[in-house]
C-alpha cells in the first residue's frame, strides 16, 4: 500500500489500537509470568522476567483454599440466573417493543431506571425481605436476586434486538391464523435467537464477577461465590505476604470467564451485531 | 400496530398480560419498592443496626446540601459523566473507524475480543494492577516514560493532583471495550450501498466515516451515552478498591463517585459511620439527578436520529 | 434369616441415627461470626479451640467464617432479628459499630472468670494494658482481646548495624538517625499518604507526644474549637511539617502518590530505612525479606518539653465482642474465657506469628522489640486516639484532610491548628449539636 497524506488520520489510529491491544496483551503474560514469581522476586523487580518457575504457587492456592468449590458454586449460581433472566424477560421485551398498549412507554421507561438503581441502596430492605422468607445465605436465593437485578438492563438489550425484527413477518403470521403466543414462539424466537445469546452471555460475564450482593447475601463459607473467594484470597495472602500465590490466584479465578468469554465471542458479537440499540 | 383493533385486542391482551404482569410484580416488588423504602429512611436519623429510628424530616437533604464531602462526590460523579463520555466514546469511535477498515473477519474478532477482556476481570484484581501500573517508583507508566527519554513526564500518579485521572484511566481501558463491540455492531448494520457512491467519489475512508458512519449510528451513540451516565453514577466496586490497600484505607475523596461514597456512610468500612439513613437519602438524590440526566439526554437526541 | 439380619441392622441404623438426631437437638449452642478467612493460620488456631470447646463440654458451636467485612454482614441479620451471640474484630472497629450504636454487651464480669481447667481469673491473665484503653468512663468494657497489636518504627537491625545507627528515643535523635541514613543514599521514612492508616500515624502519635493520650479526641468533640487553640497544637504541626517535603523531607521519594503495598516494598527493599507501621508487618513481609534482614522496632520519639508519656504506646487489640440481645451469652463468655487457655495463646504466637496478650508468654522473634516496648509502657492508647472509631465522621471531613495537608507541606503548622479549631467547629455545626 502506498503512503498516502489523506489517509494520515487513519496511520495515527491504528498505531494507537495497536499499542492498547499490545498494553492488555501485555498485561495479561505480565500476571502470568508474576503468578509463577516468589514474593521476593516479584519485590525485586515487578517487571522482571520470573527466574525460576514456581509451580507451587498455584498447587497452595488450590489445595488450601478451596478454589474449585467456589468456583463450582458460582457456575451454578449464575448459569441458573442467566437462563433465569433470560426466560423472564425475553417475553416481556418481545412485548414491550413490538406492541404499543397503555403504559407500554412508562414500563419501557421504568425498566430504564432501574439499570440506574445502586444495589447498595435496595439491599437492606432486599435482606429484611428475603429473609422473611428465609431465602438468604442460600443460593437459590442469590439466583433470584441476580436474576431481578439484572433484569432491566437484560430487558433494555432485548428491547433493541426485537425492535430490528420486522413486523411484516408477524403481521403475516397473524393474517394467516396464528396466535400471539404461536407467532411470538415460531417466528419471533429463532429470529431473535443470536441478540438472546449475546444478552446471556453479558449477564453471565457480569455476574461471575458480581461481588456485593454475594457478600451481603451470603455468609456460609461453603455457599461463597468465586468472587467472594477472590476478595478473601486477596485478603489472606495479603496479610501473609503471598505474593506469588496471589498471582496465581487471581490467574485461576480469571481465566474461566476469559476462557467462556473468548470461545463464545464470535457468537457475542454476530448476536450483537444483529440487534443491537434500537432503543 | 393498532391496540384499539378487535384483531389486536383479542390475540394479544392476554399475551401482555401474561407477560408483563407478573415480572412487573416481581420487579417492582423487589426493585422499586425498595427504592421507596429507602425514601422513607430517608427522612429518618437511623445507623441500620437496630429497630430504632429517629424521625428527622427533611433534615438529611438539608445536611446533604452543605456537606462538602458529598458535594466533592457529586462532582466528581458528574466528572466521571463528562470527561468520561469524551475519552471513552471518543477512543471507541476512533476504533470504530479502524476496525470497520479491517478486512479479516478474523482479526476483526480479535480486536474485539482483546478490548472486550477486562470487563471479564474482577474489579479487585483490576486495581491492584493499576496500583502496579501506575506506581511512582518502578511503575510501568513512568518507566517506560523514562526509557523514552520523557522523564520529565512521569508524574505521581496516585496523589492528590492525578489520582481522579489515574481511576478513570482505568474506567477507560475496561468501558472502551464494552462500548466498541455496541458500535461495531451498529456500524456492521449500515448498507455497503451507502459507502458507494463515496467511494466512487474518492472519499477517503475518515471522510466516509464522518460523513456516513457517525450521523448512521447517532441512535447508538445516545444509548451509550445515557448507559455511561448510568454506569458513572453507579460504578462502585472500581472504585472502591481503588488505591485502598487491602482493608488499610477507605477510597480516597478524590476518586469516590456518589455510589462509594453512599456505601461508606451508610456500612463503613475501616472508618465505621454507620448513618444509614444519611446514606439513603444519598441514593434518592442519585436516582433523582440520573433520571434527570438521562432525560436531557435523551431530549438533546430527539431531534437528531436519523432513519435509513 | 438374612432378612431378619437386614432388619435388625436398618432397626439400629434408625436407632443411631434417632439417638444421635436427639442428642443434637438437646446440644447448647452459640454462634460465632469471625473476622477470619477459611485457611488463615488465625482461623485455624481457632477451630482447633472450638472443636476442643464442642468436645470438652458438648456443646455445638456455629461458626461462620466470614472474613474482614463481617460488621457490615452482621447488619441486616440484626436488623432482621437473627441471634448472633460473638463476633470477633480490632477494638475499633467493634467500638466504633458495636458500642457506639448500643448493641454490644458488657463484659466486665468476663474479668472475673475463670478461664476453664486453670484456676485462674481472666484478669489476672491478661496484660492490663491490652484493654485498658477500651474501658469506658463508666467502666464499661465492651472486649476482651486475644490478639496483641501495637505499633512503631520498624527497621532492619544489621542494616542499622552496619550504617552504626541506634534506634533513636528523642525527637533530636530522630532527626540525626534520617539525617545518617539520607547520607547513605536512604529514604528515612516509607510512607505513602493516600493509605489513610498510614496518613494518620504520624500526626496522632506527635499529638499524644506533645499533649498527652486523650487530647485528639477530647478536642475532636470540643464544639468550640476551643482546645485546638492551645499552642501546642502549632507545635504539632510545625513537626508534621518539618516531615513534609517543604521541611526536613523525611518520607520517601513520592510518598504524596504512593498506595499500599509500595512503601512496604520500599522498604523490606532497603530503599527507606524505616517504615512506621502495626506490628502485623513482619508477617507481612517476611517471604519478600532478605536472608540477613533481622526486624527491629521503636517506638515514636519524645520531645523535650511534650506532656504525654513518652513510654505509651498503641494498643490495637482484636478481640470478641457479645451482642447485648445474645441468647446464649453465658455459654459465649464461656468460650471467650476458654480461647485464653495457654495452649491457645501459645498457638496464636507460633503459628500466627501474632502477640497475645495473655501474661507470660514471649512473643514471636520478630516482635520482641515491640513487646518489650509494650512492657516498658505505663500507658496506652488507642489507634488515631479513637478518634477514628468515635467520631468517624469528623475523622473523615476534618481531620483526615488536614492531615494530608500538613504531610505534604501545603499548609504551615500555624494554619493546621487554626483549620483544625474552625474546621471542627464548623463540622459540629452543620451535624446540629
Amino acid at each position: 500500500m502506498r503512503f498516502k497524506a489523506a489517509e494520515i488520520p487513519k496511520y495515527i489510529i491504528n498505531t494507537f489500537l495497536v499499542l492498547w491491544i499490545l498494553f492488555t496483551l501485555f498485561m495479561f503474560v505480565w500476571l502470568i509470568l508474576s503468578s509463577f514469581k516468589s514474593t521476593r522476586e516479584i519485590y525485586r523487580g515487578v517487571w522482571a522476567l520470573p527466574k525460576t518457575f514456581k509451580f507451587d504457587n498455584y498447587f497452595r492456592v488450590l489445595t488450601d483454599f478451596g478454589l474449585l468449590r467456589f468456583m463450582w458454586n458460582s457456575l451454578i449460581v449464575v448459569l441458573s440466573s442467566t437462563l433465569l433472566v433470560l426466560i423472564l424477560s425475553t417475553p416481556i421485551s418481545y412485548v414491550l417493543s413490538k406492541l404499543k398498549f397503555p403504559g407500554s412507554a412508562a414500563i419501557t421507561i421504568s425498566f430504564i431506571i432501574g439499570i440506574g438503581i445502586p444495589i447498595q441502596t435496595i439491599f437492606i430492605p432486599l435482606y429484611l425481605m428475603m429473609s422473611k422468607i428465609n431465602a438468604t445465605d442460600s443460593l437459590i436465593g442469590l439466583v433470584w436476586l441476580y436474576t431481578i437485578t439484572s433484569l432491566p438492563f437484560t430487558v433494555y438489550l432485548l428491547i433493541g434486538f426485537f425492535k430490528t425484527i420486522p413486523s411484516t413477518l408477524e403481521e403475516a403470521a397473524m393474517i394467516d391464523g396464528a396466535t400471539a403466543s404461536q407467532s411470538f414462539i415460531k417466528i419471533m424466537l429463532p429470529m431473535a435467537r443470536s441478540g438472546i445469546i449475546s444478552s446471556g452471555i453479558f449477564v453471565f460475564v457480569m455476574l461471575w464477577k458480581e461481588f456485593l450482593l454475594a457478600l451481603v447475601f451470603i455468609s456460609a463459607e461453603s455457599k461463597q461465590t468465586i468472587s467472594l473467594g477472590l476478595y478473601s484470597l486477596v485478603t489472606k495472602l495479603t496479610y501473609t505476604g503471598d505474593w506469588g500465590g496471589l498471582f496465581a490466584g487471581v490467574v485461576l479465578v480469571i481465566l474461566p470467564s476469559v476462557v467462556f468469554y473468548s470461545c463464545l465471542a464470535r457468537k457475542f458479537i454476530a448476536g450483537l451485531t444483529m440487534g443491537i440499540g434500537k432503543g | 400496530m393498532d391496540y384499539n383493533s378487535q384483531i389486536f385486542k383479542r390475540r394479544y391482551k392476554s399475551l401482555i398480560l401474561i407477560t408483563t404482569i407478573p415480572i412487573l410484580s416481581f420487579y417492582f416488588i423487589f426493585m422499586i419498592f425498595p427504592i421507596l423504602e429507602s425514601l422513607y429512611y430517608s427522612l429518618f436519623d437511623w445507623s441500620g443496626f437496630t429497630a430504632e429510628m429517629e424521625f428527622k424530616g427533611l433534615g438529611n437533604y438539608l445536611e446533604l446540601s452543605s456537606d462538602n464531602l458529598f458535594l466533592q462526590t457529586v462532582w466528581n460523579s458528574f466528572k466521571y459523566v463528562g470527561l468520561g463520555s469524551v475519552v471513552i466514546l471518543g477512543i471507541t469511535l476512533l476504533f470504530t473507524y479502524a476496525i470497520t477498515n479491517y478486512k479479516s473477519r478474523k482479526l476483526k474478532d480479535f480486536v474485539q475480543m482483546i478490548l472486550f477482556v477486562p470487563n471479564t476481570i474482577s474489579p479487585v484484581a483490576l486495581a491492584l494492577l493499576w496500583s502496579f501500573v501506575l506506581n511512582t517508583r518502578w511503575g510501568l507508566l513512568n518507566s517506560i516514560l523514562k526509557g523514552l527519554g520523557l522523564g520529565f513526564l512521569a508524574r505521581g500518579w496516585m496523589g492528590e493532583d492525578y489520582i481522579f485521572g489515574a481511576a478513570l484511566s482505568l474506567l477507560v481501558w475496561i468501558h472502551v471495550g464494552f462500548f466498541i463491540v455496541i458500535y461495531l455492531a451498529a456500524a456492521a448494520r449500515i448498507p455497503d450501498s451507502l459507502y458507494e457512491s463515496a467511494k466512487i467519489d474518492g472519499a477517503t475512508s475518515w471522510k466516509q466515516f464522518v460523513k456516513i458512519t457517525i450521523p448512521l449510528i447517532t441512535d447508538i451513540i445516545e444509548t451509550s451515552l445515557v448507559l455511561w451516565t448510568i454506569f458513572s453514577f453507579k460504578i462502585f466496586g472500581y472504585l472502591y478498591v481503588f488505591s485502598t490497600g487491602g482493608a488499610g484505607s477507605d477510597a480516597p475523596p478524590a476518586i469516590r463517585n456518589i455510589s462509594v461514597q453512599l456505601f461508606l456512610t451508610s456500612f463503613g468500612k475501616r472508618t465505621p459511620i454507620n448513618r444509614l439513613a444519611y446514606g439513603s437519602a444519598m441514593a434518592i438524590v442519585l436516582l433523582i439527578m440520573l433520571a434527570l440526566l438521562v432525560y436531557i439526554i435523551r431530549k438533546l437526541f430527539k431531534a437528531e436520529v436519523i432513519e435509513y | 434369616m438374612k432378612s431378619s439380619k437386614i432388619l435388625l441392622v436398618i432397626g439400629i441404623m434408625i436407632g443411631i441415627v434417632f439417638l444421635g438426631s436427639i442428642n443434637i437437638l438437646a446440644k447448647e449452642s452459640f454462634t460465632y461470626w469471625s473476622m477470619w478467612e477459611k485457611g488463615e493460620p488465625q482461623q485455624q488456631v481457632l477451630e482447633q479451640a472450638i472443636k476442643d470447646f464442642e468436645e470438652e463440654f458438648g456443646v455445638e458451636v456455629k461458626v461462620n467464617w466470614v472474613g474482614r467485612a463481617v460488621v457490615t454482614a452482621l447488619k441486616p441479620r440484626l436488623l432482621a432479628g437473627e441471634n448472633i451471640d460473638l463476633v470477633d474484630q480490632s477494638g475499633e472497629e467493634l467500638y466504633g459499630a458495636l458500642v457506639a450504636n448500643k448493641i454490644a454487651g458488657k463484659m466486665n464480669d468476663l474479668l472475673e472468670m475463670e478461664v476453664p481447667g486453670e484456676s485462674k481469673q481472666i484478669k489476672d491473665l491478661l496484660i492490663e494494658e491490652s484493654y485498658s484503653a477500651y474501658v469506658r468512663d463508666d467502666g464499661a468494657l465492651y472486649i476482651i482481646p486475644y490478639n496483641f497489636i501495637t505499633s512503631a518504627f520498624w527497621y532492619d537491625k544489621n542494616l542499622y548495624q552496619e550504617l552504626g545507627i541506634e534506634p533513636p528515643t528523642t525527637w533530636q535523635e530522630f532527626l540525626q538517625m534520617a539525617a545518617t541514613l539520607k547520607e547513605n543514599g536512604l529514604d528515612p521514612v516509607a510512607f505513602g499518604i493516600q493509605t489513610e492508616v498510614y496518613r494518620g500515624y504520624i500526626p496522632y502519635l506527635t499529638a499524644a507526644r506533645i499533649l498527652g493520650a486523650g487530647a485528639l479526641n477530647a478536642a475532636a468533640r470540643d464544639h468550640t474549637g476551643q482546645l485546638f487553640r492551645d499552642p501546642r497544637w502549632i507545635e504539632v504541626g510545625n513537626v508534621l511539617y518539618t516531615f513534609s517535603k517543604e521541611g526536613n523531607n523525611l518520607f520517601m521519594e513520592g510518598y504524596g502518590s504512593s498506595v499500599w503495598p509500595a512503601p512496604q516494598m520500599d522498604w523490606i527493599m532497603g530503599l527507606a530505612g524505616t517504615f512506621y507501621c502495626g506490628s502485623w508487618i513482619p508477617v507481612e513481609t517476611k517471604q519478600a525479606a532478605g536472608p540477613d534482614f533481622e526486624y527491629g522496632a521503636f517506638i515514636f520519639p519524645a520531645f523535650e518539653d511534650g506532656e504525654g508519656d513518652p513510654t505509651a504506646v498503641e494498643t490495637y487489640p482484636i478481640g470478641f465482642s457479645i451482642l447485648k440481645d445474645s441468647d446464649n451469652s453465658d455459654l459465649a463468655k464461656k468460650f471467650v474465657a476458654f480461647f485464653l487457655r495457654e495452649e491457645y495463646a501459645q498457638a496464636w504466637v507460633d503459628d500466627t506469628m501474632n502477640m497475645t496478650p495473655r501474661i507470660g508468654i514471649a512473643a514471636p522473634a520478630d516482635l520482641k522489640d515491640a513487646k518489650a516496648a509494650l512492657d516498658n509502657a505505663n500507658s496506652t492508647f488507642r489507634l488515631n486516639d479513637g478518634v477514628q472509631a468515635d467520631y468517624p465522621e469528623w475523622y473523615a471531613k476534618v481531620y483526615l484532610p488536614l492531615c494530608s495537608k500538613i504531610l505534604l507541606g501545603k499548609i504551615t503548622g500555624e494554619q493546621f491548628a487554626e483549620m483544625l479549631s474552625e474546621q471542627t467547629v464548623d463540622y459540629w455545626e452543620k451535624r446540629g449539636e
